[in-house]
């Protein structure tokens, strides 16, 4: 079958959408958080999300994302907490990581009553499907992205000073009188949420890389912060669909092949940079 | 008392609960420029944290006569704050606080920021980006966002930590210039001694704890030097 007939067909089609759109929504979040120094919490997290998602597959429950999304945002703001009190955040988060990954392995091979190939199951939960047929994009899943998405964009544009002011210096707004710890908390929570539904389209390791190559890239080529923001946008909403098309065209795993991409995107601008510097 | 524009009463300052301090009391009038002096340890952050509201204090009160809105705030520079991309123009923006709603300034901000900007002298260099500045120019960048915020009053801790002589003598000279012509107050923690004595109108030092004498001193810079000279 051509490249240009597997574009037809609906999976195709879905499989393009959920990234693009999630590429979108991770970027966003990427940059505070990179900034922040909590680039490892998008790995850490997504972990979390497959412990969730493990969970519910034992249980049987038909909604998964009710029990991984309380999950993920309790960890997010569990993490940022931490962070802020200087309490050991750094080994908090990998006992997290490490653990839910365990947890959430041992649960499904433990108490799986379902038939079917279970590593297979963990595997695509992990790094996304092999083929672009079992990347785990549904219809009603996308239309809780679309959601999510226009949730993210709307409350980075009105928050945007905010979010601006809370990631470069906290104290400045404590003194003058504002309250950091409101836009924190949100923040935590759209990052809890965004990762849970993102790892539930396209894997954790994909919604890992989706947090932070783009902000990264970003942050090589552009010295004013809403420049940052916008070319990291850029950067993942190019690399996603790029990526994918790769993955057909070459029959390659799609999920990685992005990762790939965005590595090159990475690759490339830091190059970029240097250049311009010198 | 009613002119004062900083009112300390009573105040004890420590972390957890406990206490590093005996009970600090002063006021200063709107205009003042003071200096807090005193030795590594003696809590000169503490308290200057505890003023400005960022730690609670172990009793006693802080009371500023003006809104928390109308007091910029200088603090010492994090590790985030070095290689942060982001350009002056925005640095010294986000000091307009503005509602949340609006993602972009309206004209009375974009006014004192230009104004901020130029009191400082970076006007030159507003669309640079922060982390390629020296560090006087980004220091004078984070007073003119403090000078946005301030109709009142500006905080500074240490601000000139890591600058060389010539930056250190500017950005002093800068601070006067902001007190004199501008009627700003000015609350400072700073290590210079010489400065304090040529700039501040009140000095307040802490010392370390022994018994039987008191922790700190307040009062004008002429009692200081007065004092000081019959030590």
């Amino acid at each position: 079958m051509s490249t240009v007939e597997l574009l037809r067909f609906p999976f195709t089609q879905y499989a393009f959408i959920a990234s693009i759109l999630m590429a979108i929504c991770a970027s966003l979040i990427g940059v505070p958080l990179v900034l922040k120094r909590y680039s490892f919490m998008g790995f850490g997290i997504s972990n979390v999300a497959f412990m969730g998602m493990a969970f519910a597959l034992v249980i049987d429950m038909t909604n998964s994302m009710a029990l991984v999304i309380p999950l993920t945002v309790a960890a997010t703001v569990l993490l940022v907490g931490l962070g802020n009190r200087k309490v050991s955040g750094d080994a908090t988060l990998a006992m997290l990581t490490v653990g839910s990954l365990a947890a959430g392995h041992f649960v499904i091979n433990t108490f799986s009553i379902r038939g079917g190939n279970i590593d297979r199951a963990v595997s695509e939960t992990l790094f996304g499907g092999t083929r672009l047929v079992t990347l785990n994009a549904r219809p009603h899943e996308l239309w809780l992205a679309f959601l999510i998405t226009a949730m993210v964009v709307i409350f980075f544009i009105f928050f945007y000073r905010r979010i601006f002011a809370v990631t470069f210096d906290t104290e400045f707004m404590q003194a003058t009188g504002q309250r950091p710890v409101v836009y924190e908390l949100m923040l935590s929570v759209i990052t809890g949420v965004v990762i849970a539904v993102s790892m539930s389209l396209l894997g954790s390791l994909l919604t890992a890389s989706l947090i932070i190559f783009p902000a990264l890239s970003a942050m090589r080529i552009s010295k004013t912060y809403k420049g940052v923001m916008l070319c990291a946008v850029v950067v993942g909403v190019v690399c996603s669909p790029v990526g994918i098309f790769t993955a057909l065209l070459f029959e390659l795993p799609p999920t990685t092949t992005i990762i790939m991409v965005n590595i090159a995107a990475f690759v490339i601008l830091t190059a970029v940079g240097a250049l311009r510097r010198a | 008392m009613s002119d004062a524009l900083l009112e300390v009463t009573d105040l004890c300052i420590g972390y957890d609960g406990k206490s590093i301090s005996d009970d600090i009391c002063f006021s200063i009038k709107s205009g003042s420029y003071l200096c807090i002096v005193g030795e590594n340890g003696t809590g000169k952050s503490t308290l200057l944290k505890t003023i400005s509201g960022l730690q609670k204090p172990v009793y006693g009160t802080v009371h500023f006569n003006v809104h928390k809105r109308e007091i910029g705030y200088l603090p010492q520079k994090t590790a985030v704050q070095y290689d942060f991309p982001a350009s002056a123009q925005e640095i010294i923006s986000s000091g307009a606080l503005g509602k949340w709603y609006r993602p972009l300034l309206n004209k009375d901000e974009k006014k004192r920021v230009a104004w901020a900007a130029e009191k400082t002298g970076v006007t030159a260099f507003l669309g640079q980006c922060f982390r390629e500045l020296s560090g006087g120019q980004q220091q004078r960048v984070l007073l003119a966002r403090a000078l946005v915020t301030a109709k009142n009053a500006v905080i500074l801790d240490e601000p000139t930590a890591g600058l060389d002589p010539e930056a250190t003598k500017d950005f002093y000279a800068l601070l006067l210039k902001i007190n004199r012509d501008e009627k700003i107050t000015i609350i400072m923690v700073t290590h210079d001694i010489e400065c304090a004595e040529k700039h501040a109108t009140h000095v307040l030092e802490l010392k370390n704890r022994k018994p039987d004498e008191e922790d700190f001193f307040f009062g004008t810079v002429n009692d200081y030097i007065e004092r000081g000279r019959l030590q």
